[in-house]
Formats: C-alpha cells, sequence, structure tokens
C-alpha cells in the first residue's frame, strides 16, 4: 500500500510538472498564432491562402492526427490494465498514423517551395511556415519519443511503474499536440481561406 | 489518474472524445464547403466556436480534466495560462488593428504602398 501510494505520487508529480510545460509550450504557440494572424494579411506579391491550402487535403491530415490521438489514449489505457501486446498495437498505430501525418506535412511543404511559394515570398507563407514547421517539429520530437517507448515496453515482460508514467507523459503530449492542430486547422486553414 | 475507473469506462471516454471531435472537425467541414454561411464574420465565429467546443471535449475526455482531485494545480494552471494567451493575442490583434486604423490606410492600401517601396529597392 505504502508502495502504490510513492509510485502514486511520483507520477501525479510528474505529470504536474509536464503539465507546466506543456502550459510553456502553449504560450509560444500562441504568440506564433498572434504572429500568423497579424501578418496573413501581408502576402505582398505572393499567393492567397486560398490559392494554395486544399481543404480536402488539411481533413485528411486532421482525422489522421485525431486518430493517432485516440489510439496513444488506448495505449495508455491497455497498458495501465497490463495488456502488453495490446498496448504495443495501439502504440505502434500512433506512431504509423503520427508518421503518415508527418509526411503529408512533408509534401505539402515540399509542393509549395517547388512551386516557387517558399517562406521567403512573403510574411504571410514566412509566418505560416514558421507556425506550421514548429507543430511538425514537435510531432517529430514526439514520434522519436514514441520509438523510444515502444523499444523499451517491448523488451520487457510485465509494463513496470516507470514505463507507465513515461507513456502517460507521452500520451498528454499527443493529445496537446492534437488540440494544437485542431487551431491550426480552424485558424490558419479555414478561416485563412474562407473568412 | 484513479485506479478504480473500468477498462470499459476509460475506453468509452476515448471513443466519446474521438467520434466527437470528428463530429465538430466534419461540421466545420461542411459548413465552409456547402458554403452555409455568405458573411466572413459568421464562418470565423462559428468556426472558433466548434474549435473551442472540441478543446473542452478533448480536455475532458483526453486529459481528464475534470477528475483532478484537490488542489486542482493542473486547471489552476490552465486558466493562469489562457488568460495570459488572451492578453498576448488579443492584445496583439488590438494594437495592430489600432495600427492600421490611425494610420488611415486600408490594408490593401498598405499592400499597395509596401509593393511600391520594395520596387525603389532599399
Amino acid at each position: 500500500m505504502n508502495s502504490r501510494t510513492a509510485v502514486a505520487e511520483k507520477r501525479d508529480k510528474a505529470e504536474l510538472g509536464f503539465w507546466i510545460y506543456l502550459m510553456t509550450d502553449l504560450m509560444l504557440f500562441a504568440a506564433l498564432f498572434a504572429t500568423f494572424y497579424i501578418l496573413r494579411i501581408g502576402i505582398a506579391d505572393g499567393p492567397k491562402a486560398s490559392e494554395i491550402f486544399n481543404i480536402d487535403y488539411v481533413m485528411a491530415q486532421t482525422l489522421v492526427l485525431l486518430a493517432s490521438s485516440v489510439t496513444s489514449g488506448m495505449a495508455l489505457v491497455s497498458a495501465k490494465f497490463q495488456m502488453k501486446k495490446q498496448a504495443l498495437v495501439f502504440l505502434a498505430a500512433t506512431i504509423a498514423l503520427g508518421l503518415s501525418f508527418l509526411v503529408l506535412e512533408m509534401n505539402e511543404f515540399i509542393l509549395l517551395v517547388n512551386e516557387g511559394h517558399s517562406w521567403t515570398t512573403s510574411a504571410f507563407l514566412s509566418s505560416y511556415f514558421t507556425l506550421v514547421g514548429t507543430h511538425g517539429l514537435h510531432i517529430l520530437i514526439g514520434l522519436i519519443w514514441a520509438v523510444v517507448l515502444f523499444v523499451a515496453i517491448m523488451r520487457r515482460d510485465t509494463i513496470g511503474d516507470n514505463h507507465l508514467r513515461k507513456l502517460g507523459l507521452f500520451t498528454m503530449f499527443w493529445h496537446f499536440l492534437d488540440l494544437v492542430w485542431i487551431f491550426i486547422f480552424s485558424v490558419v486553414y479555414v478561416i485563412g481561406v474562407y473568412a | 489518474m484513479n485506479q478504480q475507473e473500468s477498462y470499459n469506462t476509460a475506453v468509452k471516454r476515448y471513443i466519446i472524445g474521438g467520434l466527437g471531435s470528428v463530429f465538430f472537425i466534419l461540421l466545420t467541414y461542411m459548413m465552409v464547403t456547402r458554403e452555409w454561411f455568405a458573411n466572413p464574420m459568421s464562418i470565423a465565429f462559428f468556426v472558433l466556436l466548434f474549435a473551442f467546443m472540441q478543446l473542452i471535449l478533448q480536455l475532458v475526455t483526453f486529459l481528464h480534466v475534470q477528475t483532478e482531485t484537490k488542489p486542482r494545480w493542473k486547471s489552476i494552471g490552465f486558466v493562469s495560462s489562457t488568460i495570459m494567451i488572451l492578453v498576448v493575442v488579443g492584445g496583439s490583434i488590438w494594437v495592430m488593428y489600432n495600427l492600421n486604423y490611425r494610420m488611415h490606410t486600408s490594408p490593401e492600401a498598405m499592400q499597395e504602398y509596401m509593393l511600391q517601396q520594395n520596387k525603389k529597392g532599399f
């Protein structure tokens, strides 16, 4: 009982600390959102948002990332109930979906740059690449973290308290990134194109 | 979080959160592609409304904010960051809007001016 509460206490502390990190990260994204919102009219002689963004493509990205957010949560639940195989399957699905999201995003960036609409074209595109690129960088770091966790969990017979705690933190990070993407989808792509 | 929570309840939360988010995403998508509104302001309003609905839904179902025990440090941290974000984002947009207004140029006129200056070179 005593060690159980000690474990719970350690987990709660780690979660609170990580939560505070997420809040500071939120400030970073808030600043980038403000920058984007102000600079989005500064298109110079570059393209408008409605000329370069395709809503169907972004919808696919959004749904893929949402699915990976749900599977990461499912991996955590499975791990809590010591279903190791199921946890690994869900974690692998999270990695696969996250990777597809990143590939879709990089593909969009490469297409834009190849069409001559790079970050040097206008203030709008600079702020767009900075905001979406920062999110993509977070996704990349999250993917590396998930792969490390996957290998660590795979190598043990049972899921220990440390791995469970780390998986919990990763899941928080991943849900947070999905929430940030919801706002990128709404503000950059939907409002940017239609409003 | 809570060990007492059964497996089924935990899974149900994620399913509700996932399906709810898909619902709001599709609603946003249909709203702009089927052109339910012509006025850009109402489009922006509803898009942001749906985004905030998803924020609340995911905070509850994915990040378990409401099951937190007292003292609710996570919620306090979230609320204080939200206030700071409102100041940063709202303040920046306000300042820049005011700047545009006081310079008596529309964004389009400013655009034209910037392009002319650009052609002159530095």
